[in-house]
């Protein structure tokens, strides 16, 4: 399994959603490449470590929240992966993680792109639409929610 | 719409400095180009001074606005826009609180407080029509004369009745969506076979559930009873034409604006992104009317050229030249002067600017009331969880509110106000869906399939009532100017004094309380926090609220019918310059409860047929 299969395998189960809806973002390499940006390589060995055990592994939820997102180093990071799963933004890290493990000039609370604010998952999840982005059509608004968010 | 091609290269300064036009206006908002528009159909010569950038009225120019609101972290109100030194504007995540007795001067207007306001308005072509959510309710009539009814503020030297006409003429220049029927409350009158151009907008699936919620609730004030329901509002943006429009000619929905053919924005698509942008153009803004204007080939557009003084003649009073200050670079503080002659002179630079001119410039004023009596509708914001799923997050940034309250004897005491069902949650207040999704994550440890579920639940059922509450005029709430502020051309910058009045703050309390009647009614529970450190806190009686800004900018140069207690007469014309109009929100003597550009459209169709006649 390559790095983006993992990753993308690693994030169905810190997002809720699927391999389809993940990878139908079209934001899936955007975000690995952020990942690699903004880590030193010892710490994206050690993610990428602990991400290939999930997977292979088939974690449960219970397993995932007691083991990288209890972790120190692993936390912070893979918090930031669901935020950006979700609305497309990278935040910048904890100071006292900074202090410890690098401050990349990359490390800074962004937009990563256009297309990721577009995509993001918050949207989806509540049937809307990122505002300024793809659109419902008229009246939409005025009939029930869809499925997805009873 | 087309845009003719050529306009967008811009009328140059020198050339425009040749000629003595018909007609100078200030500032390419709505305003300006309503009067320039039927000025120049008039067959009168016009240009048209704009401070702001110029090739950002096309299709081109709307795509780069876009593509900066997505790329942008923190997307405050001004996103999209440029920031240009050169005309700047405020934008709100500048405003911070202060210590008592220092001025805010982070942002480009200079807050002297108490007060401190997160208000602003958009210096780009079109002016703030860009940015606006451009809900476009009618003034109640009663509003026409809070003296005599409520012996507050002064009358109106004009009627409802005697507007009326001119509402009807600024609802097919927006082109507005309502239905008559829902639109007839509060003595509010209509002619008997009117029609608004297009059919109301559907009220959303979460206003019909407020609605279902609270009607049957009455409200007892000042010994009146008011029942409650959710009403749809009157909006400047794209629905389905009215065949009975028109005395059954109906009415043609005007789309994008470009230089070349586009098939978009002929129906608003509800994708909730009205305020800052609104991505398909569906919403009305002024280069609609620009457009129009524009192919007249009358009207010229001089863009990247700030008005930074009006002179008169010492001896007649009358405005002899405007000069102005033009740029070629945004980000160079290097600029030309010219001056623009003309025969008639109008200031639409909205209500700050247009004050912050004129008192820039030095000149006599009669009444002494240039810059005062600053109005601004005072927002408070309540928030809550409703028990089920409501759909949150579809549709325009609100439909429905309830606006039983706009009218009524209280008025006396306490300050009337609507409120908006805001169907973007709790955005406005507190940062959603973002800090929803953050807190879920970072503070509680979410993920995975709960964290989905959760964050589905919390968000669709978020309810945000957004009451935008009366202020009255007053006229230590003031523009000035000061030399020690100015911005990179140096020009000064404006200086702004206000504080809340009481008459408003009662209403505000009252709101609070009425907000936790309706939440109660709807079994929703109350998250409304105010904290005490932000700047907009304000303690009234006990309690704390927070006050946002309305983005309803009023009353610096008010009309009236007399040169000493009022800047301009019922045409808009300044009493002290007999050719000199100083049009836009700025002339209203008080604002009631209607968002302010409807009217102030209808004052400058009303504005727009006195020059034609004075040019005659
Ligand atoms: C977020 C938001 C939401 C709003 N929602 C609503 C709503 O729902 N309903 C409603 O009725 N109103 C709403 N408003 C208010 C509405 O946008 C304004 O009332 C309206 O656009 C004012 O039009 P105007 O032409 O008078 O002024 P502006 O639109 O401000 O235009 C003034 C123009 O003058 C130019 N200018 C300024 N100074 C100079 C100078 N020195 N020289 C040359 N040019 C200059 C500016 O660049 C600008 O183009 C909203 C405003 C905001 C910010
Ligand atoms: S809801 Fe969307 S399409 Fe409709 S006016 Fe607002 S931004 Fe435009």
């Amino acid at each position: 399994m390559d790095r983006l299969e993992m990753f993308v395998e690693a994030s169905t189960r810190l997002t809720g959603f699927s391999r389809v809806e993940l990878f139908g973002t079209g934001a899936a390499k955007e975000y690995l490449e952020t990942l690699e940006a903004v880590l030193e390589t010892p710490v994206l060995d050690t993610l990428f470590a602990a991400i290939g055990d999930l997977v292979t592994d088939h974690a449960t939820e219970a397993e995932i929240a007691g083991s990288i997102l209890s972790d120190p180093v692993l936390a912070p990071i893979v918090k930031n992966v669901i935020v950006l799963w979700y609305c497309g933004t990278w935040q910048q890290l904890p100071d006292t993680w900074r202090a410890s493990h690098g401050c990349s000039p990359k490390d800074t609370t962004r937009v990563v792109s256009a297309n990721s604010y577009l995509s993001g998952l918050q949207w989806k999840l509540v049937g809307a639409h990122p505002p300024g982005g793809d659109m419902q059509g008229f009246a939409s608004w005025s009939r029930p929610p869809r499925g997805e968010e009873r | 719409m087309r845009f003719p091609s050529q306009a967008a290269k811009k009328t140059q300064l020198e050339a425009a400095c040749q000629h003595t036009y018909d007609v100078v206006i200030v500032g390419a908002g709505v305003a300006g180009a309503i009067i320039g528009n039927e000025l120049s159909r008039a067959g009168k010569r016009v240009l048209m001074v704009e401070a702001g950038l110029g090739e950002d009225i096309t299709v081109k120019g709307y795509e780069e606005y876009l593509q900066r609101f997505y790329a942008t972290a923190v997307k405050d109100n001004q996103s999209p826009y440029p920031v240009n030194p050169n005309a700047p504007m405020p934008r709100g995540t500048t405003v911070r609180p202060v210590a008592p007795g220092q001025p805010e001067t982070s942002g480009y207007i200079v807050q002297t407080g108490p007060f401190i306001s997160d208000t602003t308005y958009t210096r780009v072509l079109g002016g703030t029509s860009m940015h606006w959510e451009a809900k476009t309710p009618r003034m109640l009539p009663e509003d026409f004369e809070m003296a005599s009814r409520f012996g507050r503020a002064a009358d109106w030297p004009i009627s409802y009745d005697e507007l009326e006409p001119f509402y009807r003429q600024a609802e097919r220049e927006i082109g507005v969506s309502a239905d008559v029927e829902d639109q007839r409350y509060l003595d509010l009158r209509f002619p008997d076979d009117y029609v608004f151009p297009m059919r109301g907008l559907p009220l959303s699936y979460l206003d019909r559930m407020v609605d279902k919620g609270i009607r049957g609730t009455e409200v007892e004030i000042d010994g009146e009873r008011y029942p409650l329901k959710v009403r749809p509002y009157p909006q400047g943006r794209n629905g389905i034409p009215n065949s009975e429009y028109d005395g059954g000619k109906g009415y043609v929905p005007v789309g994008a604006v470009s230089t070349h053919q586009v098939e978009e924005g002929e129906r608003c698509q509800g994708n909730n992104n009205c305020v800052p942008i609104c991505p398909v153009q569906a919403k009305y803004h002024a280069g609609k009317t620009l457009a129009k204007a524009l192919q007249t080939e009358r009207l010229e557009l001089l863009t990247q050229a700030v008005a930074s003084k009006v002179h008169v003649d010492p001896e007649t009073g009358r405005v002899s030249h405007i000069e102005v200050k033009y740029y070629e670079d945004p980000d160079e503080p290097h600029f030309v002067t010219g001056n623009i002659r003309g025969q008639l002179f109008v200031l639409s630079a909205g209500a700050i600017e247009t004050a912050r001119l004129l008192l820039a410039s030095n000149l006599p004023s009669t009444s002494g009331l240039v810059g005062r009596n600053l109005m601004d509708h005072a927002y408070l914001l309540n928030w809550a969880l409703l028990p089920e799923v409501a759909g949150t997050m579809r549709g325009t940034n609100a439909t429905g509110g309830i606006v039983d309250l706009r009218g009524g004897s209280f008025r006396r005491s306490q300050a009337a106000f609507s409120v908006d069902i805001h169907n973007d949650g709790w955005g406005w207040a507190v940062g959603s869906p973002y800090t929803d999704l953050l807190n879920l994550v970072d503070d509680h440890n979410q993920f995975g399939a709960q964290l989905r579920r959760d964050l589905a639940q919390r968000i669709s059922s978020q309810l945000l009532l957004a009451f935008m509450v009366e202020v009255l005029p007053n006229p230590s709430n003031r523009v000035t100017v000061d030399p020690a502020y100015t911005d990179a051309l140096g020009n000064m910058r404006p200086v702004v004094s206000f504080s809340v009045p009481d008459y408003t703050m009662r209403g505000v309390a009252y709101a609070r309380r009425f907000a936790q009647t309706v939440f109660q009614r709807l079994g929703a529970r109350d998250y409304t926090f105010y904290d005490p450190t932000d700047y907009g806190y304000i303690h009234y009686e006990g309690d704390g609220y927070i006050i946002r800004g309305g983005n309803h900018l009023a009353g610096t140069h008010i009309m009236g019918t007399d040169k000493h207690t009022s800047v301009v007469n019922s045409d808009q014309r300044s009493w002290d310059h007999q050719n000199l109009y100083l049009v836009g929100g700025g002339s209203m003597p008080s604002i009631g409860t209607a968002n302010v550009t409807l009217t102030l459209s209808a004052l400058c169709f009303k504005t727009a047929q006195a020059m034609l006649e004075e040019l005659r």
